[in-house]
């Protein structure tokens, strides 16, 4: 079988026809050819990385392609803009917490917060380019299909910035703040350990202002629902996307403004002890199934809406 | 009025200078200005604009691979890069080549 081969049956499935004939077909060709001529020479390793090469070709071709759609370009720009103003919120908003007090350098501090912000504002940023990027038609099978592995992609790098690379970035921050080492506290703690917490297979010693396990579970639970986020609210976007732009980005924004409120009140201690009336798991991903259940309403709501008449 | 970019103008460039180029070829010619990944996106958008047209090469390669895509330049590339290289000639005598 050539190189590229299989690459291009699935592109078949995914792309248009033009978009074969101009990008797909003419790159896998260049590739084919170098790499015919690469065995032929008896250059496998350069085979090899030729037809790694080419598949990173294809896909800055087609990643190229899809951001000169003006709507995509535009939506880019707007979610952009939306993680901006959200990181920017969350950056300040702590910063100006140990201003008062820390010697610091400011710089530093902001670097240091820059993890927690974007693992903050990126479900949002994702969902807003989604909402604002998909065309009001209903989603075809290969667009549902890029757009949820998108999103399960970036819920596994949100698993793995929430549960290891925030919580050492806070902690780097919180000793750059105070000047000298300090004890870990439960968003400094990585997601095995809150897990070990929670299960009781470690104890709390050493934390500073030590938690329940009720409020280590919630904390555990919260972060792991937090990250698949991205997915939920992929599913809302796929579930809107028949509505009109104004439409989708209103639900969009009522949605998100009521996830992270949620999210937000969740982190309080007035929020934990109102959260404590149900279980940890249930109360860390309410917002999901909020989520989930607005998505439900949308597809019920746009299968109930007549199919348009076409006029003689 | 049709719009040159610095790429799009360094392709019509080299297309003027050899009449009919592989997108590899025009890669190679370009000394790394253009990149293989993105010069297919290039291609496709001037050949929505009319400013190029492509054809399938003629015998298909002898390993059997996909026949590669050659592209040439219309008569309204070619006027429009005569254009372009006459303004900048005169706004711009500086940077003229």
């Amino acid at each position: 079988m050539r190189p590229g081969s299989w690459l291009r049956r699935q592109c078949g499935h995914l792309c248009t026809g033009q978009t074969m004939t101009r990008l797909v077909d003419p790159i896998l060709a260049d590739m084919q050819k170098e790499h015919a001529d690469a065995v032929r020479a008896g250059r496998y390793w350069t085979a090899r990385w030729i037809h790694a090469r080419g598949y990173g070709s294809l896909a800055a071709a087609l990643t190229m392609q899809g951001l000169w759609r003006s709507e995509w370009n535009a939506a880019v720009r707007f979610s952009g803009a939306c993680m901006l103003l959200l990181s920017s919120g969350f950056i300040l908003h702590n910063l100006s917490a140990v201003s008062a007090w820390s010697h610091a350098s400011q710089q530093r501090l902001m670097l240091l917060l820059v993890p927690a912000a974007l693992g903050a504002a990126f479900p949002a940023g994702f969902t807003v380019l989604l909402l604002y990027g998909l065309s009001r038609r209903p989603a075809s099978r290969p667009v549902a299909i890029c757009v949820l592995t998108a999103a399960l992609v970036c819920s596994a790098g949100s698993i793995a910035a929430l549960g290891w690379i925030v919580p050492a970035s806070n902690q780097a921050f919180r000793e750059e703040a105070a000047g000298v080492p300090v004890g870990r506290g439960t968003n400094e703690l990585t997601l095995p350990e809150l897990r070990a917490i929670a299960n009781g297979r470690r104890s709390t010693a050493g934390l500073v202002a030590p938690a329940g396990a009720g409020d280590i579970s919630l904390s555990y639970y919260a972060r792991i629902a937090f990250s698949t986020a991205p997915l939920c609210l992929a599913v809302l976007a796929l579930a809107l996307v028949a509505q009109s732009r104004a439409t989708r980005m209103l639900v969009g924004s009522v949605v998100l403004t009521s996830y992270f409120a949620y999210m937000f009140a969740l982190g309080s201690e007035a929020g934990r002890r109102s959260a404590s009336i149900v279980t940890p798991i249930v109360a860390a991903w309410v917002p999901n199934i909020g989520a989930m259940l607005v998505s439900l309403l949308a597809i019920t709501l746009s299968r109930l809406k007549p199919a348009p008449t076409i006029n003689p | 009025m049709p719009t040159l970019s610095a790429k799009e103008s360094l392709i019509l460039e080299l297309l003027v200078a050899r009449d009919e180029l592989y997108g590899l070829q025009l890669v190679a010619a370009s000394r790394r200005r253009l990149k293989r990944g993105t010069v297919y996106v290039t291609l496709g958008r001037m050949e929505d604009k009319g400013y190029l047209t492509s054809r399938l090469e003629d015998a298909p390669p002898a390993e059997g691979g996909l026949p590669r895509r050659l592209y040439q330049p219309t008569a309204l590339g070619r006027r429009l890069l005569s254009a372009w290289t006459e303004a900048a000639r005169h706004l711009l005598p500086e940077f003229a080549r």
